[in-house]
């Protein structure tokens, strides 16, 4: 400072490049920051309101399908199931008192699934879809039948629901028979004449869903 | 502020001093900018538009084609008294009328829930009024028509020119297919069904198309 006869080794006065250079290493990280701070309900809003992330079963092949699912009381149940898809095709018999409306047919769906008694497995949902994409829901209670609730258990041996706390003693029935290691379930899905299904997917909760090829 | 003694050495430096007026004239710049971006962003309604629904205008008979579903909407009738599928007889000073529709759901299973009249009065006429009004269609399987009715309680002076709005979600339409339906109706219409009290039917919702009376 008090030495004359030291000058700077920059003579000119720093470029504006050299002198924002932080800052222009951090400007992406920071707009990088700003989309991901913005995009945090893309993925409640969006990601997860469909069908996205499938578990792909070839025809004749059995699927291996896990997935963590909400429990609705602020934790998480696996999901741990093997499924395969034995046949599809029209209904031979109809579902008690199913009436068909004008212009569809009944498929009937044959699954076989293996999966832990002790599992909770009940939230699933079963449809069809034709090559198009179209996707048509089993429904239970429509077009004046009464089907299984819940399409993927037994009727009879559903095996345990998800818990609710202190009710489950009073809900739960002790004399109930434990669900089997693996069962069959067929379930009628009615579809617009003309359908021709081409995937059957399950489904616990979205993104994730199983989806079982049909032999063509 | 300080003047530099005749001794001290020069040192360059490596920050650019700015004068006052420079600093000032930043300021402003700034400023300015600032004004002309809110002049910019205040003077076109976008934020109304890019949410506003894609609104698919149709008169009765015709078929409109929506994101979701197909919609066919038939004739409209009208009286003091309807007779809906689940309760028993409504009446009302005004009018109730009733709009069989057809739908016809894309894709994948539709609920289609939101439906609101427009009234030539200038008024809106919400459907879901504690049950006297109803548009209860229930999830329609695609490719199997779904037969529903929208029932609407009025006063008369809001059918001459009235338009029902169908929509897919009844808590938000912003950014999708609405389907916007002219009636057709007329002062005599509105005068006819005012003086009618032979109640009108609100058949619950089917996949067997209505019997035709």
């Amino acid at each position: 400072m008090s030495t004359p006869t030291v000058t700077s080794p920059r003579e000119a006065p720093a470029g504006w490049w050299r002198r924002n250079r932080w800052a222009l290493v951090a400007l992406p990280v920071a707009l990088a920051l700003a989309l991901v701070a913005s995009g945090d309900r893309v993925r409640t809003l969006w990601w997860e309101q469909d069908l996205r992330r499938p578990t792909t079963v070839a025809a004749g092949g059995t699927g291996d399908f896990h997935q963590r699912v909400y429990d609705g009381v602020g934790g998480t149940l696996p999901i741990d199931v093997q499924v395969r898809l034995d046949e599809v095709g029209d209904a031979t018999t109809l579902p008690d008192e199913m009436e068909l409306p004008d212009g569809t047919r009944a498929v009937q769906v044959d699954l076989t699934l293996s999966a832990d008694p002790d599992s909770v497995i009940s939230g699933c949902v079963l449809a069809v879809r034709d090559a198009n994409g179209a996707r048509y829901d089993y429904v239970a209670n429509a077009w004046g039948a009464f089907q299984a609730v819940i399409p993927c258990v037994p009727e009879d041996t559903p095996g345990p629901r998800a818990s609710l706390g202190e009710l489950d003693d009073k809900l739960s029935d002790p004399e109930e028979p434990p669900r089997p290691d693996t069962w069959s379930v067929s379930r009628v899905v009615v579809v617009p004449e003309g359908t021709e299904v081409t995937e059957v997917v399950l489904w616990w909760q979205k993104p994730q869903y199983l989806l079982l090829e049909v032999p063509g | 502020m300080s003047v530099p003694e005749p001794t001290a050495p020069v040192v360059p430096a490596t920050r650019v001093r700015r004068s006052r007026g420079q600093t000032v004239g930043a300021a402003a710049a700034v400023l300015a900018a600032l004004a002309v971006g809110h002049v910019v962003v205040s003077a076109f309604p976008v934020d109304d538009r890019v949410s506003a629904p894609f609104v698919r205008p149709t008169v009765v008979g015709e078929t409109v084609e929506l994101r979701y579903a197909r919609l066919t909407v038939g004739e409209p009738t009208g009286s003091t008294v309807v007779s809906p599928a689940a309760s028993s007889l409504l009446s009302t000073p005004g009018v109730f009328l009733t709009v069989p529709l057809t739908i016809v759901a894309s894709g994948q299973p539709r609920l289609l829930s939101f439906a609101e009249l427009l009234g030539g009065d200038g008024r809106t006429y919400t459907v879901f009024t504690s049950g006297r009004s109803s548009f209860l269609a229930g999830t329609a399987q695609p490719g199997v028509p779904r037969y529903a009715t929208v029932s609407v309680e009025v006063p008369p002076e809001a059918l001459p020119g009235a338009h029902l709005r169908i929509g897919l979600n009844q808590e938000d339409q912003r950014a999708d297919d609405l389907a916007d339906i002219d009636l057709g109706l007329t002062q005599a219409d509105a005068d006819a069904w005012a003086a009618q009290d032979t109640p009108v039917p609100v058949p619950p919702r089917s996949d067997e198309p209505p019997e035709q009376p």
